[in-house]
C-alpha cells in the first residue's frame, strides 16, 4: 500500500493548515489509502520528520503563508530533506493565507516545484486557499466561498489520491472574487475590528512600531 | 540610513555591497544573522495581545529589527534557495510584519497592508540559478512589494549583478 504523509506546517496547535491537512487525510482514508498527518513543530521540529518522509511515497505540505511564502521552518525542512537525498517521492502543497488572492501566496508552491525539480521529486501541484485565518482552524463552511472551496478541495484531494497532476485551475475555481468596492468595505470592516481589538488592550493601533524608537 | 541584513553563509556579499554604498557616500550598516540566532515566528499572536507589535520572544531579532525599522531602505542578502530565501533569512523576513501598519488598504483594486514608504531590496546569491528559479525569486519579491507598498527590486548576484551595480541601483532608486 502506498504511504501518504501529510505535513502540517503551521506552528499553531489549532489552525486552518491543520484543518486542510485533516480534510485531506479523511478523503484518503475514505478511499482506503494509508495516510498520516504529522506536525512539523512536534517531536523536535523539521529534523525529526525526515525519517517519516523517507518512508512516504507521497508527501503533502499544508502550511500558512508568511510574507508571500511558507514559513522559515518549511525551508529548513526542505534543506534537511535535500541533505538526506530524496528518493523520488511525489509532492503536493497546500498553502493558506489571509489575502483572498492566489497570486499573494503562489510563491510557496513555486518553492516546492523548484525544490522537487532540483532533487528528482515529482511535484504534481498545489492548492491555494485565501481567507484562511478567518476561520482559524474551525470549519470552511464559515467562509463566503465555502461551497466552491469544498468542491474544489475534493477535486484536489482526488488528484492526490490518484497521484495525478493538479493544475492551478483547481484552486482558481474556488477563489472568492473580491471586486474593488467589496475590498474597500472589507478593509473598513477589518480596520474597525483591529482598532477595537487593540483598544481593548490599551493599545493605539495607529501608533508606530516600538522598534522605531529602540536604541541602535 | 540603509540596513543590510545577511544570512551568515553569504555575509561577504552583504559586506561588499555595504562597502560600495559607503564609497558612494551613503550611510550603510551591515548586520549578519547569527546561526540559529532568531527563533521562528510561532504565530502565537503575542505581538498583538501581550506586547504591542513586539515579538514576545527574545532573540537576535531584537538587535536587527530596530535597525530595519529606523532605515529608509533595507536589504536582505540570502543564498537563493528554491527561488526564495534561505532558512536564516526567512526567519527575519517572517517577522517583518511586526514593523508595519496593522491596517488594510485598497490599492489597484486589491486589499493590501500599509507598511509605509520603505524601500526593500533582496539579493539572492547564486552563481548558477536557472531561468525558472530567477523568475520565481523576482515574483516572490514583487509580491512582497505589492502587499506592503514598499518599493525596490530583487537582484541575483553574482550571476547577474555585482556589488557595484547593486549599490548603484539602490542609491539611484
Amino acid at each position: 500500500m502506498r504511504n501518504y504523509l501529510i505535513i502540517n506546517a503551521s506552528p499553531r496547535p489549532k489552525s486552518t493548515s491543520l484543518l486542510l491537512a485533516n480534510m485531506c487525510k479523511a478523503y484518503l482514508d475514505e478511499h482506503e489509502r494509508q495516510a498520516t498527518v504529522v506536525s512539523m513543530y512536534q517531536g523536535g521540529g523539521p529534523d525529526g520528520l525526515i525519517d517519516a518522509i523517507m518512508g512516504a511515497d507521497v508527501v503533502v505540505i499544508s502550511g500558512p503563508c508568511y510574507v508571500n511564502t511558507y514559513p522559515a521552518a518549511v525551508i529548513k525542512l526542505l534543506t534537511e530533506w535535500e541533505k538526506r537525498a530524496c528518493n523520488g517521492q511525489i509532492i503536493y502543497g497546500m498553502i493558506q493565507g489571509g489575502m483572498p488572492y492566489s497570486h499573494t501566496h503562489k510563491s510557496g508552491l513555486n518553492m516546492l516545484e523548484l525544490f522537487a525539480a532540483k532533487n528528482g521529486l515529482s511535484y504534481k501541484g498545489g492548492f491555494i486557499c485565501g481567507l484562511g485565518p478567518l476561520i482559524n482552524g474551525g470549519t470552511i463552511d464559515k467562509l463566503p466561498n465555502s461551497k466552491a472551496l469544498r468542491r474544489q478541495l475534493t477535486v484536489f484531494f482526488a488528484n492526490i489520491c490518484n497521484e495525478a497532476e493538479s493544475g492551478a485551475s483547481v484552486y482558481e475555481r474556488a477563489r472568492m472574487r473580491v471586486p474593488a468596492l467589496l475590498a474597500r468595505i472589507l478593509a473598513n470592516f477589518m480596520n474597525r475590528s483591529i482598532d477595537k481589538k487593540y483598544a481593548a488592550r490599551g493599545y493605539d493601533a495607529c501608533a508606530e512600531s516600538p522598534y522605531k524608537t529602540d536604541n541602535i | 540610513m540603509i540596513t543590510i541584513v545577511s544570512d551568515n553563509q553569504v555575509a561577504h556579499y552583504g559586506e561588499a555591497v555595504r562597502e560600495k554604498l559607503t564609497e558612494r557616500g551613503v550611510e550603510a550598516v551591515h548586520l549578519v544573522i547569527t546561526e540559529d540566532g532568531i527563533k521562528p515566528c510561532y504565530g502565537c499572536d503575542g505581538c498583538q495581545t501581550k506586547s504591542f507589535l513586539r515579538c514576545v520572544f527574545r532573540d537576535d531579532a531584537d538587535r536587527i529589527l530596530p535597525y530595519i525599522a529606523q532605515s529608509d531602505t533595507f536589504v536582505i542578502v540570502t543564498p537563493l534557495t528554491y527561488g526564495g530565501y534561505s532558512y536564516q533569512a526567512k526567519l527575519i523576513v517572517d517577522k517583518l510584519a511586526l514593523l508595519g501598519d496593522v491596517h488594510y488598504y485598497v490599492k489597484d483594486r486589491e486589499l493590501v497592508k500599509g507598511t509605509g514608504s520603505c524601500k526593500y531590496f533582496v539579493i539572492g546569491v547564486s552563481e548558477d540559478c536557472g531561468e525558472a528559479e530567477a523568475k520565481a525569486f523576482e515574483y516572490l519579491v514583487h509580491e512582497t512589494h505589492v502587499i506592503t507598498g514598499w518599493q525596490g527590486k530583487a537582484f541575483i548576484s553574482p550571476k547577474i549583478y555585482d556589488a557595484d551595480m547593486i549599490a548603484k541601483e539602490i542609491t539611484c532608486s
